[in-house]
């Protein structure tokens, strides 16, 4: 990892939405950094906070409800967690664009591809109509999509599901962006398809050097597409690594859980495995490690107190008891650097 | 295309053709209206006369087959009260009909869709309060009352504006607004709710995420999208107007069809009645005929 300037630095970042009583945290004490070119899959269960986070990091958190109660986002260097909405608007779709997990709603259904495409292009560059459209016949070009010159002619009903978030992913890449935010990209479309899309999104990443933030319930994708992988549960993240630490070395029950829940296409076990439960609500954070009521691991003192930010080397960090005990005999050194989460205190 | 229109002809036709019959033979409920044109002291021969003269005389079923024969070829036959064609006195007073129901569906138009699309974006705001509450007193005022007060506050303290009576624009402007105002109201909060919806769609999100400022995505990716059913009102509205303005015409002594019919029902004057609700009958199913290709320009998932 390069010393310079990290693309993408959240630190400490909490997310609240306003209720009628007490604003209601969603995402707590959240950090990491993305380099360029690095990809990080950011993974949990629905409910886990991390479409809350992408959403924070553009600046399209729901309004008026949803707010950065904590915490800030940068760009380059710069602070964008905060800022005011024509200067961040000058920022989506040109620095950080967003792929979304709908391609069936996510595109406007009385516009054409063409209008559509256009828009990002009208907001962030001076290209003339004519400009405008040979970009994006090219682009629509580079994704894949056949006859462009005809496609732009036409309206969202007329495509498929997969061309539709081919057309996404063109849009979010017409500026070509620094950081693409893919949230859930290929979970509404098929098996064949997901794998064009995924092969897609590398391929962008790796030509145009675009930073990926890649959120996903699917560790199978993270496998295939990430360098590092942030595994989050309930509005925290659990475990920061790298991607082949995180399979080869799981070291939070919940990461182990995940994988262990994942289908092996070599062996036919009788029934997946799978963590019983489900996320705890918001509202409905048991106290200690949030995870406590579904691990199988859980001590006493998990039920009592969140646990601390244990790092285990080699940038790879868990916020668990069970490590945070083993290590004790060995001198554990607490990272103190931004990019490693700090200790929770409830 | 050419099958759509052919069908939607032979809809029409259905229509009219029923509207017709409910309206002949509901109207006979109402009385005789030789009793109405005829001087109570008239000798009895003079009621047969008149009765002869007018069909009267004949069974129901006899007068029925006779009036839809004749409506066929276009014949309403005269007017009781007046002596001339019915379906001439008619259409002498479509114009002055139109004039008024379109002014007042452009300026609801204008007014509401803004309010609508104002009070949606600013959910819950002191601007979308005033617009909801504005929105509910336009629905809430009848027109009678509505067009008395204006009648009152700019024709006769004010002495500003003519009281009634038709002819130029500037006895256009009290009647519009009367009108008007129940169509503004019923569009805004259309619009708003529309507009509330649509807003939360993901393309907004989308549109959002490329960078595009409020301004036109309101009023370009947003308000498209909100047009479409309210297109249907707007074109139902324009019905109603041509139809349903009796009151204010009555009010404002517009010379309109409403005031036609109304003055035609009460003296039992069959053959306007008829003539009027057939107009009436083909301006509604033409209106539902065009908004259904409007449909397809708007909507590009629908072909016709």
């Amino acid at each position: 990892m390069s010393t310079k300037q990290p693309l993408l630095e959240i630190r400490n970042l909490d997310v609240s939405f306003r209720t009628q009583n007490d604003p209601l945290r969603i995402v707590h004490g959240l950090s990491l950094t993305l380099e360029q070119g690095e990809t990080i899959g950011i993974v949990g269960e629905s409910g886990s906070g991390k479409s809350v986070t992408s959403l924070a990091v553009m600046g399209l958190l729901p309004q008026p409800t949803g707010f950065i109660s904590n915490g800030e986002i940068l760009l380059d260097g710069r602070k964008i967690s905060g800022l005011k909405e024509k200067e961040m608007r000058k920022l989506r779709g040109n620095e950080i664009s967003m792929i979304f997990q709908e391609p069936m709603t996510s595109l406007n259904p009385v516009f054409t591809i063409g209008d559509q495409l256009s828009e990002p292009l009208k907001q962030h560059t001076k290209l003339s109509k004519k400009e405008r459209k040979a970009r994006i016949i090219e682009i629509l070009k580079t994704v894949g999509i056949p006859r462009p010159e005809q496609i732009i002619h036409e309206y969202p009903h007329q495509l498929s599901g997969g061309m539709r978030q081919r057309i996404m992913i063109s849009l979010a890449m017409l500026a070509e962006p620094k950081l693409l935010i893919a949230d859930e990209p290929t979970t509404a479309l098929d098996v064949t398809i997901q794998a064009q899309i995924l092969d897609l999104i590398r391929r962008i990443n790796k030509k145009k050097n675009t930073s990926v933030m890649l959120i996903t319930h699917d560790l199978g994708v993270v496998a295939e597409i990430c360098d590092k992988v942030a595994v989050m549960y309930a509005g925290e993240i659990v475990e920061y690594t790298d991607v082949r630490t995180l399979f080869d070395k799981p070291l939070h029950p919940y990461t182990q859980g995940l994988i262990a829940s994942m289908p092996n296409m070599n062996e036919r076990k009788g029934e997946l495995h799978s963590i019983p439960g489900n996320v705890p609500r918001p509202t409905e954070l048991p106290t200690g490690c949030h995870f406590s009521t579904r691990c199988t691991f859980a001590m006493d003192r998990c039920h009592k107190e969140a646990p601390p930010t244990i790092s285990s080397g080699n940038n790879h960090t868990v916020s668990c008891w069970l490590h945070a005990i083993e290590q004790k005999e060995e001198p554990l050194e607490m990272e103190e650097e931004n990019n490693v989460r700090h200790a929770i205190t409830s | 295309m050419l099958d759509f229109i052919i069908k939607r002809v032979i809809q029409t036709v259905i229509v009219i053709f029923l509207a017709l019959t409910v309206v002949f033979f509901l109207i006979r409920l109402s009385g005789d209206p030789t009793v109405l044109m005829l001087p109570p002291d008239a000798p009895p021969e003079q009621y047969e006369e008149f009765r002869k003269q007018h069909g009267f005389d004949q069974p129901l079923h006899i007068q029925y087959v006779d009036f839809i024969k004749n409506s066929v070829k276009g014949d309403f036959g005269d007017s009781i009260r007046m002596g001339t064609s019915a379906l001439g006195l008619v259409v002498e007073r479509i114009p002055a009909t139109f004039q008024l129901a379109l002014t007042a569906l452009t300026l609801s138009v204008v007014i509401a869709i803004p309010i609508g699309v104002i009070s949606a974006y600013k959910r819950n705001s002191l601007t979308d309060r005033l617009g909801v509450g504005f929105t509910i007193l336009g629905q809430a005022i009848p027109n009678f009352w509505l067009g008395l007060m204006l009648i009152y506050v700019f024709s006769v303290s004010f002495k500003m504006l003519p009281a009634g009576g038709g002819g130029s624009m500037i006895h256009l402007i009290l009647p519009t607004v009367t009108l008007a105002m129940h169509s503004v109201a019923k569009f805004a909060r259309f619009t708003r709710s529309t507009m509330l919806d649509v807003l939360r769609k993901d393309y907004i999100r989308t549109a959002k995420a490329s960078g595009t400022p409020t301004n036109k995505i309101l009023m370009k990716y947003a308000l498209k999208n909100a047009l479409i059913p309210l297109l249907t009102l707007i074109s139902l509205e324009l019905g109603t107007l041509l139809g349903g303005a009796v009151i204010v015409e009555v009010v404002f002594s517009w010379p309109g069809l409403g005031r036609l019919l109304m003055d035609s029902l009460l003296n039992r004057d069959f053959p306007v009645v008829l003539a009027g609700v057939f107009f009436i009958a083909l301006i509604y199913t033409f209106i539902n005929f065009v908004t259904d290709m409007l449909y397809a320009v708007v909507n590009p998932q629908i072909r016709l």
